[in-house]
This record gives C-alpha cells, structure tokens and sequence, in this order.
C-alpha cells in the first residue's frame, strides 16, 4: 500500500515537474508579448559574474519603471557554453533582441544574424538629452569614437561596413595583490615596481612559504592569468625586435608580419634576442603554484582568495572579484616588467607598453529577427548613456568606456596608461590562423616551467614544431584571406549597382569596401609568396634585423 | 495540310510572342526587385537577395549578373556554384558585350576575378588578361579604375616567382597614372608601395608610393592613419626630415586613440633638432 502510494506521489512529482518545465519552455520560446500590451525583451550574455547579474537587474529595474509598457528578461550564459549557446540560439525562430557580440562572431554569423546601427549611431542619443552630449553623435560619445580596432572589432565592421554593436566596457592587465599575506610573509607595504624587485619578492616569498610551511605560493596562476602575464613580459620585451620586422613600418607589427619575418629567418625560438625572453619568462614563472599551466582560472581565483597565494595577475574583469569580495586588505599594481635601462633584460624594450588605445568591449547588438527592434534600440541607448555606463563601472568595478565617464576610485589603478609605445609582438599566435602556433607553444611551456625544465629543453621542443605550426596557421590565414576577398567582390559588385542606381553614398562605400579589400589581398598574397619564396629573402634582406631603434 | 500550316503558325506565333515577352523581360527588368537585391547582397545577405531575385533564368540580364554575384558567396560554398556563377556570365557576355551596356562591364570585371580568386586553381594570367582588356576597353569607368589595383596585386604577386621581374615592375608601375579616380589610385600607390616594402624594404620607391596613396587621400582611416605613420619612418631613415615631421604631424592630426600615438609625438620631438639630409625629397 505504501509503495503504492509512494508511486503515485512520485508520478504526480514528476507531472508537475513537467508540466512546470513544459511552461517555462513556452514562457522562453514565446512571441515576446509577456502580457497583452507589454512587449518583451530578451538579452543574453556570457558576464555570469554575481556582481553583474545584480547591476543588470538593478538597471534593468530602472528601466522598466520608466517604460511601464516592457519587460526585459536576461540570460546569463556560461563563457565557455556561450558559443554553442549562441548558435543554437542564432538559428532558433525566437532568438534574444539583444546579444552580446565578440567571442568569435564570423563576418558572416554578424551580417546575417546582426542588426546593422549604420544609421542609428549618427544620431544623438536621446538619454544624453540636458547634457554636454545632447548634440553628439551617439558614435562619438564612446572613448574611441567607434573606430575599433580593425580585424576584432565588436563595433564597427570595417570589412561589412557597417557598425552593428554599442560596448560597455574596457579591460586593461595588472597585479593583484593580497597586501596583509604580503607584509606578514615578507614585511613589505607594497609591489616593487621595479622588474628584479618584483622577481626577488617572488623568491622571498617561496622561502618564508617554505620556512614557515604555510604552503602559500607567491603567485595563483592559472593557464589564462599565467598567459596574460608571459605575454605582457614578451611584447616589452620583443618592441625592437618586432619594429625590426614591422614590414609596413607602421609601428604595428601584425602576426602576419611575426610569421613573414620567422619564415624568413630573422627570428626563432632558439636564437637571440627570443631565446633570452624564455629565460626571463622562466624566472617569472617560478613564482606560481605547481601545475599553474593546467589550472582554470576559478582555480587560481580561489586560491588568491583563500589567500594561499600573494598575488595574480589578471584583467581588470576580476577587480571586483580579487579586490573588493576579499576578506583582507587587497590592491592592483602595473605589472613590473623590465624597463629599458635594465642591464640585461633592456636591450628589446624600447619603453612602456601604452594603454591610450584600449578597444572597447562587451559590445552589444540588436538581433536582426528581433521582434521588438526599436524598443531594443531604446534600451541599448539607456544601457550606453553615461549615468549607466557609471553606475556599471561603480558596481561591477569595470572601466566605462563613454566619453565622461571614470573608473571608480577603488580601481584607479586600472585606468589605461596614456604615455606609453607600442607593444612588440607576441609568441602565442593566439588569433593567428587555426592557432597551431598558440597550441604547440602550450602544449611544450611545461617544459620550461617544470623543475628540472628550462630553456634549453623548451627550445627543443620548439624546434620540431613550432615553425611548421606557424606555416600551417599562415596558410591557413591565407585561405581566410582570400575566403574574405571572395565575399567582398559581391559587396563591391552591389555597392557599384547601387551607385549606378543613384543611391547617394554608395559610391563612397564602394571605394571603402574596395580598398579594405586590396588592403587584405595584398596581406594574404604576401603570406602567400612568403611560404612559397621565404628561402629567397636572407634575413639582412627583410629590412633591418631588428636594430632598428 | 492546312491544319498543319495552321498549327505551324500558330506555334510561330507563340514562339515569336514569348521571346518578345522574354526580351521585354530583358529590356526592362524590374528596378526594384534589382535594387532590393543589391541592397541585401551589399550587407551580405546573400540568402534573401537570391529569394528576392527568383530564378535567374526568368529574370533580365540584370538580375542575371547579381546571381552570378551572389552564387559565389552563397553557402556552402562549392566549385558547381562557381561555375554555375561563370556560366551566367559566359551567356550574358555572349548575348551582348557592348560596354554601354550597364552589366557588361560588371560581368567582365567579376569573371576576371573568379579567374584570379573563386576558382579552386586561380588562372594568373587569365585573370592579367581580363583586367587588361577591361582596362583598355573601358577606360576611365570605375570598374576600370578597380581593375588596376587588381593587376597590380596579379603582377607583383605572382607566387611562380621569388621577385617581380623588371618588365613586371615597370607594368605595375604604370598603373597609377591611367587610373581616372584619385580614390582608386591612391589604391593602386598603396598596392605599390606596400610590395616595395615587402620585395626591398624602406626605400624611395616605397616612400613615394605611399607619399601618393596619403597625398591623393585613403577611404579607411585606419589605412590612412597607418601609412601616415609608414610615410614618417621611411622618410626618417631615409633622411627625409621634413617628409617625415610632417607625416607624423598628419598621423596625430587625423588618428584619435591609437596605441602609436605617444611614439609617433615622441619621434616627432626627437626629429625637432634633426638636420635635413642633403638629399632630394621623393
């Protein structure tokens, strides 16, 4: 009789749990009229951070309290189940109104899923209305006036021409530190800013660990917040070097001009000057935890906040994280890299790594299937007017990117450093190609970090791989290349019909569009030529060896 | 027997009616539609600009070209599609090659770019041979204008050879100057200086290649902010001092926040006591 009844009690559970999913599928997938009058919104994005998910309910509050006559519904979607997330939800009848860009969004995803704000960015954004922005272009009310930075932009789409998301944020890198750990291990008040400072702090701090047997590690590394580090040290480390090599010498070495130069012979992994940068890399990474290369960020986070570790290197993303939810006295610095009067690291720095440039982030677009495309339009300029952009930089400690706008004082340290040169190149690769490079180097730092590892070890392990890695990731660029010259030849063909056809404007898209084309053709036909006829340029051939100052 | 003729000119008749029908549909195809459609392909909506289109084969020769257009970028991309999109332009060019004609011109220009860049195996010196009577058939149009960019880009980088031969560099050469749109050749300088610098590093050629391509005015600011910068560092090494401080002073001019900006003012301060070279300008 009981079991009888523990049977049916269990079905009955498992009806309601049903019948409750089924409703809250519907409610998802539903027509985007909540209530009869009441549109709405849905927006989703990957900043699954506590702190943001109480500053967009709080905003979003606001907002509704406004506009009486919409509701907003977020979600909040896992980074690393974003792009799969975001491609079902792409293809789906009902995808969001509004959806975080960036994160690997092709040409192709944003010219067919995403709304272009061409025209909408222009006009003034009315939330900045009684304000010295009330006659500013809505473009021009952001830091970088839109202009973006180019293959990556969130913004504006130099190969689509169009803009087709709004940011919100910018990030810059620096040190944090757990100022109480710090002083009670090594009796100092602060980071050294100096880079031979910093590295003896690293050794000071393992030896009072070791003394004291309290476990605490100088540095929490994990692969990301390791990367973000090594990669800072290398582009200082590498400026004269990749002015050497900067085949446009436009002072903005590209990683295609990287691999020409490697394919040519003017550097590798095994040769001076870069062979220098692995000891300078090894002598860093002594400082993190063992095994910080396969350890996740939560991790290394965990670890700094359960102050088993002193300091950790990260972007200004985690400054709420690692400095303000922190039972103890916590603090960012610059990173302390070597300057250029170094004695022996200085020779490849020309001088510090500027930060005028930051491109901004955390863009937003309005879906081109949107059902309710104006009332998105309005909440993007309510989510980019200066009062939110502050009041998100307050709350979740981020660096706003509207003109006006500051960075709370608690994170004064992370405003981007104005005075500054341009930063040399990087050995990752991380966004070259198929990213053959960026992988075999992970794959072989194990062997530089490793106790009884180090540079030599590490170089032979390079050796076999990372020079045909980086062929590979270049022919594969090659393909992209030549895959987005294909798709602009349809852009051209239309902007010259429309022109043709009388339409003011198109005649000056039609250029834009052609000349950002032969700009990449001949970038990709370089590579082309490079992997074909790289033996035929010595290395004195390929400007200057790098002595240029 | 009079059935039979009956029926013959009956059948004339039809015949004669529809490919009178047909050549009004070629006459005058819808403008609209064709608009509507370019619009869509121009942002990359290669689906819905077909859908707008409807079949290629009943619609105008206007139609017809933005098919040929939209079949190379249609997904998935395949070889068929590309033929297909060749075939198209082989039939429009057949029933008329009068460059007055307004899709003539395109289906020149873009059948030499299939040769140069759709095809699974480019054919080179197809694609030199139709930019080159499209040149010289069509001078002075834009499309002519965007072909000398293209055969300068097929000249200098043919991948059979390690360097350009002198000819191929004295053809490239001559590009800019029948180009008729200050905006295309600026392109074509651009092209020129940049293989300069790849073939032979900073030197007069590049320099006053790029000195041209920044004097006659890039579309894309971030180009235009590069080579202001590429114009200062040549000239600096090669001694060009005022070139030079006046390239930099362009570049903070006219870039907003650009991560080159402090180095750029730092050069130019450092060039404020530097002594011209006794060289010629480029």
């Amino acid at each position: 009789m009981n079991s009888s009844r523990a049977i049916v009690t269990a079905t009955v559970l498992i009806g309601l749990a049903f019948l409750y999913s089924a409703w809250r599928i519907h409610s998802l997938s539903g027509p985007g009229q909540a209530v009869a009058g009441t549109v709405e919104l849905r927006l989703a994005h990957y900043l699954v951070y506590e702190s943001h998910r109480v500053h967009y309910a709080g905003v979003i509050r606001d907002y509704e309290a406004r506009n009486p006559g919409i509701r907003i519904r977020v979600t909040d979607v896992p980074i690393r189940v974003w792009p799969t997330w975001r491609k079902t939800q792409l293809d789906s009848p009902t995808p969001p109104d509004i959806v975080q860009l960036g994160m690997g969004f092709t040409d192709e995803q944003t010219a067919l899923y995403v709304r272009p704000l061409t025209r909408e960015v222009q006009e003034p954004n009315p939330y900045h209305r009684g304000t010295d922005l009330e006659r500013v272009p809505w473009r021009e009310t952001f830091i970088d006036g839109l202009r973006g930075s180019g293959d990556n932009s969130e913004t504006y789409n130099y190969r689509l021409l169009d803009y087709y998301g709004v940011p919100t944020y910018a990030n810059t890198i620096r040190l944090f530190c757990n100022l109480d750990l710090l002083e009670r291990l090594t009796g100092e008040t602060t980071v050294p800013v100096d880079y031979d400072g910093f590295v003896s702090l690293l050794g000071r701090i393992a030896t009072e660990s070791r003394r004291s047997r309290l476990q605490i590690t100088a540095m929490a590394g994990a692969d990301e917040y390791s990367r973000l580090f090594f990669h800072q040290l290398f582009q200082q480390q590498s400026q004269r070097l990749a002015r050497g090599f900067d085949l446009e010498r436009n002072l903005a070495p590209s990683d295609r001009e990287s691999a020409i130069a490697l394919l040519r012979g003017v550097w590798g992994p095994a040769r001076p000057p870069v062979s220098g940068i692995w000891s300078v890399w090894r002598d860093a990474g002594q400082g993190y935890q063992p095994g910080f290369l396969t350890a996740l960020r939560e991790d290394a986070g965990f670890l700094f906040k359960q102050q088993r570790a002193v300091m950790a290197v990260s972007g200004s993303w985690d400054a709420l994280f690692l400095l303000s939810e922190v039972p103890f006295r916590a603090a960012a610095f610059p990173v302390p890299v070597p300057d250029a009067a170094h004695p022996t690291h200085g020779a490849g720095v020309v001088g510090p790594i500027g930060e005028a440039a930051l491109v901004p982030s955390g863009s937003f677009g309005i879906m081109r299937r949107s059902r309710h495309p104006r009332e998105a339009l309005d909440f993007l300029h309510f989510l980019t007017s200066r009062p939110i952009n502050q009041r998100f930089a307050d709350e979740c400690l981020r660096i706003p990117v509207v003109r006006g706008a500051r960075p709370a004082a608690s994170i004064a340290a992370f405003a981007p450093r104005a005075d500054g040169f341009e930063p040399g190149f990087s050995p990752y690769f991380q966004y070259y190609g198929r990213r053959a490079a960026f992988r075999t180097l992970l794959t072989n730092l194990h062997r530089l970090f490793a106790p009884a590892g180090g540079v030599q070890p590490f170089i032979a392990g390079l050796a076999e791989t990372y020079e045909a890695a980086i062929r590979s990731d270049s022919e594969a660029f090659v393909r992209d290349g030549a895959r987005a010259s294909q798709r602009t030849d349809t852009v051209v063909l239309a902007w010259h019909a429309l022109d043709a056809g009388g339409d003011t404007g198109a005649s000056s898209r039609l250029a834009l569009a052609a000349e950002t084309q032969s700009a990449g053709e001949s970038d990709y036909l370089q590579t082309q030529h490079a992997l074909l006829h790289a033996a035929a340029f010595a290395p004195k051939d390929h400007l200057n060896d790098g002595r240029t100052p | 027997m009079i059935r039979l003729r009956y029926r013959l000119t009956v059948l004339a008749i039809g015949v004669a009616a529809g490919a009178a029908v047909a050549r009004a549909g070629v006459a005058r195809p819808d403008p609209a539609t064709e608009t509507a459609a370019w619009e869509a392909a121009a942002r990359l909506q290669i689906d819905d600009a077909l859908a707008t289109l409807g079949p290629s084969t009943a619609s105008g020769r206007g139609a017809q070209l933005a098919t040929a257009a939209l079949l190379l970028n249609r997904q998935p991309r395949t070889n068929a599609a590309v033929e297909r999109a060749e075939a198209l332009l082989r039939q429009l060019l057949a029933s008329g090659s009068d460059p007055a004609d307004p899709v003539v011109l395109p289906a020149r220009y873009l059948a030499a770019r299939i040769a140069h860049v759709h095809r699974a195996t480019p054919d080179l010196e197809e694609a030199v041979r139709l930019y080159v009577s499209l040149r010289a058939d069509a001078d002075g149009t834009t499309l002519a204008d965007l072909a000398a960019s293209k055969l300068a880009l097929a000249l200098l980088y043919d991948p059979r050879h390690p360097r350009p031969s002198a000819e191929t560099w004295a053809a490239a050469e001559a590009l800019p100057a029948s180009v008729a749109r200050s905006v295309f050749r600026a392109q074509v300088h651009l092209i020129l200086g940049r293989a300069h610098l790849y073939y032979t590093g900073p030197g007069e050629h590049a320099l006053r290649h790029l000195g041209e391509a920044g004097r006659l005015g890039l579309a894309n600011e971030g180009l235009r902010a590069s080579v202001w910068v590429s114009i200062g560092e040549i000239a600096r090494e090669l001694g060009h001092i005022a070139v030079a401080r006046s390239a930099y002073l362009g570049f903070l001019e006219e870039a907003g926040a650009d991560p080159r900006r402090f180095a750029v003012q730092s050069r130019l301060d450092e060039l404020s006591t530097e002594p011209e070279l006794q060289r010629p300008a480029p």
